[in-house]
């Protein structure tokens, strides 16, 4: 014979006493139980976050007050040093300029094509193939990359053969300035894909009974969009700006693989010059450089978070 | 139930974080880790006791056992060696087979346990060969060649039938104890030789040569490249393959090859007293196994013993009984023998970590020596780039940063391809001078080289195990002349006035032109203060473009096009034209072949490289030689560059083991240039005697016909000549390859007319900015 356990017996007795509504339901030990039991659901991740993120950057942010191997304090001697370093001037400037040129570029393209691809009825069905860019080895990628923007490649070759450039100079696309370009470029033709599927649920998480209750009303296909769908697609922005600002981080790997630690000084980023410090043990510059980026980072991210809960109130 | 759910939930828990932990426990990069076998208080391990062999004997067919209990070894170059102690003492024996093997190549020799031998020569026989033919032969016939030498004191030789054409002959022979001799040849092919008959039985075919060859009671063992051959003598067929010893040798020999030119094996095989069971032995240690059996055991770990150690070839392995193993070595080790000590750890408690982004000679040969003194001490190497993992450089060098800063890092380094600066500068390496001025008597440096490494406060952070030394050979009044880069160029130009065509360097190629002056120049091109001086490097393009100028001016196509088919055959083999090309060993020969009147390079060893210079000195009387200078004045180039890492718990033994590679005995091996020990400096000179005949070289000569240069040992005025340019040097070239890198690429353009030498070196220092700033 099933026994029910006193606490449990005693909590229904009392329920039938003073009924709650079912979201409030249980008293005593339960909801005794029920009020704590998040705690041992955040513990492991907490913990997690405490013990791998937050105490290594405490201790990086030690790091940067004292010299790299003997320890000795020395203030803010790194943070100046690395104001005043060239290199980390131009990491800083191309990184910022990357993040300034390819998010509202991916973000635009792509909120773009998955409008025009929402229309489309075998909508579903192709949704997967956008993200083939993503499951594309990085390997994979960078021998493309050398393939198409050699002086001997592709592009070079389709250029030559349509009459460009006239004076039969081949120009080298990663030893040039182009280079930003071609990783801008392989930056959104990796993320596109991605970025489109999360644009194309937030898309179709949208009501047709507001679109249509609007087109009955009168509005044109525009004001559809911009009137009705685009504001239900906010938190789905919220979500590919942060995304996309993450992942433009993740560019370096292909940067790195095709132009090694020095590539052009116009794709140069703050990761080349972290990986270089640890090269060359210079640890004490580069744990100053990651609080300032941390820091900046954290801010951009508190910031775009306040933004998005000042759009909601409104 | 909650309890039950709980206690799963933790089970499961655990389970992932130990299966986590388990991912990271994989190595990377060379590194021998201490036997994670051995338990912690374990008893019991082996120790070896060294017995040398004589000066003398180099190449050699390796060790035989006779019937009396004596042992002898057949060196190639000497002839018989007996020791009636077990491998104590040595007394060379005068034979009458000797003279037939003597001054031709010699690929085996064996005893047998009756005192008969067999060897196998190549080559054109000598005279007392040629008598003991019982064969009539060709005149002026060439081709492998056996001989026999019985007992009773007669000699026979006989040709196998093989010819130069055939590519083929014996390259390995063993005896059985009841004296049946077995042959192995390059194709494959094992035979049984019968010698009174002078016939060969074939007994089985393997896919490529076999290597060391050993029985098991009655069954041939012969190692090959990926498996071991067993073949029944009584029942005359060859056995199924053990798949455990193939999968083992598969592993082992990773090169793909079963032996060396010097007659030794990477890999042995050895049957013993006990029945089916046998005895493997390399580089990771000896291994007993039963034939058939699934199990390899491990008995002697290579990393605690001489077999883990890259000069330790081994050229055969007797199982002695009461587990003792009679190992014979190449021999600049000689013979160890090993016993089991009951007695001692299992595992030595102190450890002392080395650290070479490169496998490195030389610290193997001081590991070595140091394992004769210290057998309590683990030594444990690692090699950054061991070329198995895929690891680049950079990935290595962040690797070995993550050990430093974990607190983990090597005791002793080798800095070679390491930021040194970066490490000096951080204080992380400690000052060896005191080490250094140890060193005195017979251990005494080229203190020169020392001082070239001093830093202003004195301190010597990095100090160099060998030297190479950059030389310009030609007319004395040419050569004479050059004392820089600029009356290099100077000199080339009036060269050139004078005779419009024909070579200067004989270097048609802008980088091989550009690196031969950057390997003496690099060191001028970064400032103090860490900038580049962009003068400097304009200087250096300028000055070679004016040499490059001059060479070109005058080129015969011809000449270039036969240079570049060289370079082109040279790729071909696997040797960078461009590398061999800054050695001075090569260059010197185009002056006799008429392609260059002048060469320039460096020399890291006598033997193929000095004594090219100085037999093609001897070749006419106005040639002559000074070091070549560049930029940088009395520039040498530093091998092997080893520091303390300051910090390090074992500093005592560190520093011992520092001194133990500065030491005459440890650095008379050095092979990858000259000692800084004075005393082992002299004995690479005393390798062979003053003006003895070297061998000869066929140079293609610029008409199509050929001239033979005969090489001589350096007199002693050549060496005492040579000591005192040694003596003049004072600048380390310690090449940043990045910087140089960029100096190269954009120097092309600069030489080859596509931009000027400002705008060559404004690019360079705008490309080299980041690089500098970081």
């Amino acid at each position: 014979m099933l026994k029910k356990h006193p606490s449990i017996w005693q909590s229904e007795k009392a329920r039938k006493k003073h009924p709650v509504p079912a979201c409030q339901s249980g008293g005593g030990a339960i909801i005794h139980r029920s009020r704590y039991a998040w705690i041992w659901f955040m513990l492991p991740s907490v913990a997690g976050v405490v013990i791998f993120v937050l105490l290594p950057f405490l201790d990086v942010v030690r790091r940067s007050f004292v010299t790299a191997v003997t320890q000795e304090w020395i203030g803010f001697r790194n943070y100046k040093i690395i104001f005043s370093n060239q290199a980390f001037g131009l990491a800083v400037k191309n990184t910022v300029r990357f993040t300034l040129v390819c998010l509202p570029l991916l973000i635009g393209i792509g909120l773009f094509l998955s409008v025009q691809l929402s229309r489309l009825k075998e909508m579903q069905l192709i949704k997967s193939l956008f993200l083939f860019p993503m499951a594309m080895p990085a390997a994979t990628v960078v021998l493309i990359w050398k393939m198409m923007f050699s002086r001997q490649g592709f592009l070079n070759g389709w250029l030559m053969g349509a009459g460009f450039p006239g004076d039969g100079a081949l120009p080298d696309y990663m030893g040039t300035s182009a280079a930003f370009w071609v990783l801008v470029f392989s930056y959104i033709w990796k993320n596109l894909g991605y970025t489109m599927v999360l644009w194309l649920a937030g898309i179709f998480s949208v009501s047709t009974d507001l679109t249509e209750a609007a087109r009955v009303d009168g509005a044109t296909d525009r004001q559809c969009f911009w009137r009705v769908v685009f504001p239900n697609l906010k938190g789905s922005l919220y979500t590919i700006t942060v995304l996309s600002f993450l992942n433009s981080f993740k560019v370096f790997r292909e940067a790195y693989l095709v132009a090694g630690s020095y590539p052009h000084e116009s794709m140069y980023l703050l990761q080349h010059l972290f990986n270089n410090w640890f090269v060359n043990l210079e640890l004490d510059k580069m744990a100053a450089a990651a609080v300032c980026t941390g820091t900046v980072l954290f801010g951009v991210i508190l910031l775009l978070q306040r933004l998005w809960d000042q759009e909601e109130d409104v | 139930m909650i309890n039950g759910m709980r206690i799963r939930s933790l089970a499961v828990l655990c389970a992932v974080v130990l299966s986590a932990s388990g991912c990271g426990t994989g190595q990377a990069g060379g590194q021998e880790d201490r036997p994670a076998a051995l338990e912690e208080g374990a008893m019991g391990r082996y120790v070896e006791t060294f017995y040398e062999l004589p000066e003398e004997i180099n190449r050699n067919g390796g060790l035989n056992w006779l019937s009396d209990g004596t042992l002898t070894i057949i060196s190639f170059g000497e002839g018989l060696y007996r020791s009636g102690d077990g491998g104590q003492t040595w007394e060379k024996e005068e034979t009458a087979w000797f003279p037939m093997i003597q001054d031709v190549y010699c690929l085996a020799a064996v005893m047998g346990p009756d005192g008969t031998v067999a060897a196998s020569c190549s080559g054109v026989m000598p005279k007392a060969a040629e008598e003991a033919c019982t064969q009539e032969l060709p005149e002026a016939w060439e081709g492998n060649y056996l001989v026999f030498g019985m007992p009773d004191g007669t000699v026979k030789t006989v040709a196998p039938g093989f010819t130069q054409e055939d590519g083929n002959c014996i390259e390995s022979f063993i005896f059985k104890e009841d004296g049946r001799l077995f042959a192995g040849d390059m194709q494959g092919k094992v035979y049984e030789v019968n010698m009174e008959k002078e016939s060969f039985r074939e007994l089985f075919m393997a896919e490529r040569s076999v290597g060391c060859m050993d029985f098991s009671g009655d069954t041939l063992m012969a190692v090959g490249h990926d498996r071991l051959y067993l073949y029944d003598l009584q029942e005359d067929m060859l056995l199924p393959q053990d798949g455990t010893v193939d999968a083992f040798i598969r592993q082992a020999l990773t090169e793909g090859t079963v032996s060396y030119t010097g007659g030794g094996y990477p890999l042995t095989v050895s049957g013993s007293g006990e029945k089916d069971v046998i005895y493997l032995a390399c580089r990771n240690g000896m291994y007993r196994h039963v034939l058939g059996g699934s199990a390899m055991e491990q008995v002697i770990d290579g990393a605690l013993s001489t077999l883990g150690d890259s000069p330790a070839v081994i050229y055969r392995v007797k199982v002695l009984e009461e587990q003792e193993f009679l190992i014979a070595c190449a021999p600049s080790v000689g013979l160890v023998r090993c016993k089991f000590d009951e007695g001692i750890p299992a595992m030595p408690d102190k450890e002392l970590r080395i650290y070479s982004l490169r496998e490195n000679r030389s610290v193997r040969q001081a590991m070595t020596d140091y394992k004769r003194t210290h057998t309590n001490l683990y030594i444990r190497y690692e090699v950054g780039l061991d070329g198995e993992n895929g690891m680049t450089e950079e990935d290595a060098l962040k690797r070995l940063n993550t050990q430093v800063l974990a607190g983990e890092g090597p005791d002793v380094l080798l800095l070679d391809g390491l930021p040194v600066d970066t490490w000096i500068g951080k204080g992380m390496l400690l000052d060896l001078r005191p080490v250094l001025e140890d060193l005195d008597g017979e251990d005494e440096l080229f203190w020169n080289v020392v001082e070239g490494f001093a830093e202003a406060d004195g301190a010597v952070y990095a100090m160099p195990v060998c030297i190479r030394v950059p030389l310009l050979v030609g007319d004395r009044d040419l050569v004479g002349g050059m004392e820089d880069l600029e009356s290099i160029a100077e000199q080339a130009e009036q060269l050139r006035r004078e005779y419009p065509e024909g070579g200067i360097f004989g270097i048609h190629d802008a980088e091989t032109m550009l690196r031969l002056f950057g390997m003496v120049s690099s060191g001028a091109w970064v400032e103090d203060d860490g900038r580049m001086d962009e003068a400097a490097v304009t200087e250096f393009l300028e000055l070679t473009k004016r040499i490059y100028d001059a060479e070109m001016a005058g080129a015969v196509p011809e000449q270039v096009e036969r240079l570049e088919e060289e370079a082109e055959e040279m790729a071909s083999y696997g040797t960078d034209p461009v590398q061999y090309r800054m050695e001075v060993c090569g260059n010197v020969l185009r002056i006799p072949q008429g392609y260059a009147a002048v060469a320039g390079g460096y020399v890291d060893g006598i033997q193929l490289c000095l004594d090219n210079v100085t037999s093609v000195l001897r070749m006419g009387d106005r040639l002559d030689y000074r070091i070549l200078s560049g930029q940088v004045p009395d520039a040498f180039l530093p091998a092997a560059v080893v520091g303390i890492r300051s910090g390090t718990e074992r500093q005592e033994e560190a520093e011992e083991f520092v001194r133990l590679m500065f030491s005459a005995n440890t650095q008379e091996n050095i092979s990858e240039g000259f000692p800084v020990n004075r005393s082992a400096y002299e004995i690479h000179f005393q390798l062979y005697e003053e003006n003895s005949g070297n061998g000869s070289m066929m140079l293609p000569m610029e008409d199509g016909t050929e001239q033979e240069i005969e090489l001589y040992w350096p007199d002693q005025n050549e060496r005492e000549t040579f000591t005192e340019y040694v003596e003049t040097l004072k600048t380390p070239v310690l090449s940043d390859d990045y910087l140089c890198g960029l100096v190269y690429e954009s120097g092309v353009k600069v030489l080859e007319g596509e931009r000027s030498a400002e705008e060559g070196a404004a690019e360079i220092v705008k490309k080299a900015s980041i690089y500098l700033a970081e």
